[in-house]
């Protein structure tokens, strides 16, 4: 058996070009061996793939145009004689290998690890190239490449930029950059931040610990981190997805609907083009020029929306809600319900908003609680507080109630 | 000797091997003479491993870190506390004194009393509140904000009645302790997130740095976690923190917070940390992690011409 793997490997290294190699001592004790390969039969149109296993190494993987791929692949060694950096080496060897059937460029990293010999990968290929690369752990740098793509490593930061296709990329501890994408996309960290910019597609991005930050995204997204913060500017798509168990999650000029949720801190949702669910364990919810409708809760916060054009649905379970609407007839829904359990509760209406009111207070010293510009229909029934009236034909429900103890205040504006 | 055969060892030596290979293994024990010396010196890698790690950040130094932030609560609650003038009227209203002297006097006290217990300056009363909420252990459901005033940008409030509020920058030492407080105590991962992010703005000194090393070993959260072990890499490393980063990444289940821990060892390579880097190369589940410890050791030996011994 073993023969007949160093006869498929010899065989196999038949097909590697290698065009350059050298060797030379850096420093004292520091020895530095160079080996290039150039397969000029590798064509740019998408058929060929690259596989690099077992790495452990900083990688650099740049497309360009055009056939023929290169491989670059630096060498330090630090042992005291020459003699004795060359063994290393022969240890410790990369393989190159070309196989021209499967259409397959392979690069294996040595079976041991030593701690005496580090690795540098640069690797230029065509631009339509599929890439499967799994390194043991260094940083990954990726440029100008469509096609398939597994990008895994160990630990170590991820920079990928001009990304066209379907991609996965994890590493097990590092920060993830992408840049300028279209596809499907699978982006996942350990632990570090994720930044995304001008992406195209579908994609999902996670994180066991750290920020995300999301620019100019057209498509749907679905973001998560177990904890750190999520802040999106500029997204049009259909779906926005964001959690996290710790973190507040700002978003900025959304065109399409969102669903952001946090276990623990505050949430601004600001210019949403769309409807919007929000909900935070605790924490203050901002609401800013909603061209939709929301559907919010906190359990502990304040919930303060300004210039909500759609409807509103507000639950707080100890704070104060304000909300001041607007009346957008373009929109079909301008339903309201702000609910409290320990809070006051402040609404604005347009002038000649048609809602149908309805004011259930339960708790303490109901009847002077309630301050509505307008005359309300009150009705004690057991401390219960239930008034109502409607303005102009009544068409929307606008629904207000106080669990235990808070004051509410309506206006009309 | 193979790695194979090492980590079989070290699989022997943890007694975590199975009694068919167990058998094997002292078999092939009993004739390998390196192999023997390996066993043996990685068992007292291990015993020394142990050693180091038992006055290691614990409940006890984070209830000790505690206690003194208590202590210094208690000092300037006491110093708030502390009136000048209650001696001489213990002195003055201890002496007997005729009627017709002590009516006026009755009536100058109580306006004097009144002055004196004019209501203080909000910003005092409150940090006194505070003060005395942390002392207790009370102090939760506390907003944090931050607004645009300069010379006190971060405000701390109760949370929806803003009966207790205090404002103040980083440098202030209430602020501190507050966040301190916060970053240990508070349920709100968000809170402690933001905690955290707001202490990187400087350079703490050793009370600061420990609660850093408390929430790196014990948040539930990875992300505090992280962002924790990534601020302790601008501290100077004694071997209460390379203590802390061993620990960290022999027992913290998230890769990004072992790795994070890793870097503080390689940027304070101390020969302390050698037979920890000894485990770490061999039972780290993430091979980057290993080979991490692997160039660090190497580093060790050409520094000590070929030996790896803790007193290099």
């Amino acid at each position: 058996m073993k023969y007949i793997i160093h006869i498929f490997i010899l065989s196999s290294l038949l097909y590697s070009q290698k065009i350059f190699d050298s060797f030379e001592q850096e420093r004292k004790s520091r020895y530095r061996s160079t080996e290039q390969y150039t397969f000029e039969h590798v064509l740019d149109d998408g058929s060929y793939t690259l596989i690099v296993n077992n790495f452990n190494g900083d990688m650099v993987v740049d497309g360009h145009p055009g056939s023929s791929l290169s491989v670059d692949i630096q060498t330090t060694i630090k042992v005291l004689t020459e003699q004795s950096a060359k063994k290393m080496i022969n240890l410790h060897r990369v393989f190159v290998r070309h196989d021209k059937d499967k259409k397959v460029i392979r690069i294996d990293g040595p079976q041991d690890v030593s701690g005496r010999i580090s690795y540098n990968l640069k690797i230029d290929i065509p631009v339509m190239t599929n890439v499967i690369m799994h390194s043991l752990g260094g940083d990954v740098t990726l440029d100008h490449v469509e096609g398939e793509i597994d990008l895994k490593t160990g630990g170590g930061d991820m920079d990928l930029n001009q990304i066209n296709g379907k991609g996965v990329f994890e590493t097990f501890g590092g920060d993830i950059d992408f840049e300028n994408g279209k596809g499907r996309f699978s982006i996942v960290s350990k632990g570090g931040d994720i930044d995304i910019k001008n992406i195209e597609g579908k994609f999902s991005a996670e994180t066991a610990g750290g920020d995300i930050e999301l620019w100019d995204i057209k498509g749907n997204a679905d973001v998560s981190t177990r904890g750190g913060s999520i802040g999106i500017m500029s997204f049009n798509g259909q779906q926005l997805l964001a959690s996290t168990s710790g973190g507040d999650i700002q978003i900025l000029d959304i065109n399409g609907n969102a669903d952001v949720s946090t276990s623990g801190g505050d949430i601004s949702i600001k210019n949403l083009s769309g409807n919007a669910i929000a909900s935070t364990l605790g924490g203050d919810i901002g609401l800013d020029k909603i061209h939709g409708n929301v559907d919010c809760s906190t359990k502990g916060g304040t919930i303060h929306g300004e210039y909500i054009f759609g409807a509103i649905k507000a639950v707080n379970h100890a704070g104060d809600i304000s909300i001041e609407k607007i009346y957008d007839t373009q929109l079909k829904d301008h339903s309201m319900d702000l609910t409290t359990y320990y809070g006051d509760i402040y609404a604005s209406i347009p002038e000649h908003f048609p809602a149908n009111i309805t004011v259930i207070h339960n708790g303490e010293n109901a009847t002077s609680a309630i301050d509505a510009e307008f005359y309300l229909d009150e009705n004690n029934r057991q401390g219960k507080i239930i008034a109502t009236t409607k303005i102009q034909e009544g068409v929307y429900p606008f629904k207000i109630t106080i669990h235990h103890s808070g004051d509410i205040k309506i206006r009309k504006d | 000797m193979t790695f194979s055969k090492k980590e079989k060892a070290a699989l022997y030596v943890l007694n975590v091997l199975d009694s068919n290979d167990n058998a094997i293994f002292e078999k092939e024990l009993a004739v390998d003479k390196e192999l023997q010396k390996w066993v043996l010196g990685y068992e007292s890698t291990l015993k020394n491993t142990d050693h180091s790690f038992t006055p290691g950040i614990s409940q006890k130094q984070l209830q000790s870190q505690r206690m003194d932030l208590r202590n210094k609560i208690d000092s300037e609650l006491n110093k708030k506390s502390k009136k000048p003038e209650t001696l001489f009227f213990r002195s003055f209203s201890s002496m007997r004194q005729p009627t017709w002297v002590m009516l006026p006097l009755i009536i100058i006290a109580f306006f004097i009393g009144k002055s004196l217990n004019a209501p203080k300056s909000n910003n005092n009363s409150k940090s006194v509140d505070i003060i005395q909420l942390m002392d207790q252990g009370l102090l939760t459901h506390i907003d944090i904000q931050l607004n645009n005033d300069e010379s006190n940008p971060i405000q701390l409030a109760l949370h929806s009645t803003n009966e207790i509020e205090y404002s103040g920058n980083l440098k202030d030492e209430l602020i501190q302790n507050m966040l301190f407080y916060l970053l240990l105590n508070d349920q709100n991962t968000g809170k402690r997130l933001k905690v955290v992010k707001l202490l990187e703005h400087i350079q703490l000194h050793e009370k600061g740095r420990n609660v850093l090393i408390s929430s790196m070993l014990s948040d539930p959260n990875p992300g505090v976690r992280l962002k924790s072990t990534k601020m302790l890499q601008s501290y100077v490393a004694d071997k209460l923190l390379i203590d802390a980063c061993v620990k960290t990444i022999l027992e913290d289940e998230n890769s990004a917070v072992r790795l994070s821990a890793m870097d503080i060892l390689e940027s304070h390579p101390t020969p302390d940390m050698i037979p920890a880097l000894q485990v770490i190369r061999i039972m780290d589940e993430n091979p980057y992690i290993q080979s991490r410890a692997e160039s660090m050791l190497v580093e060790f030996e050409d520094l000590n011409n070929g030996k790896i011994e803790p007193e290099i």
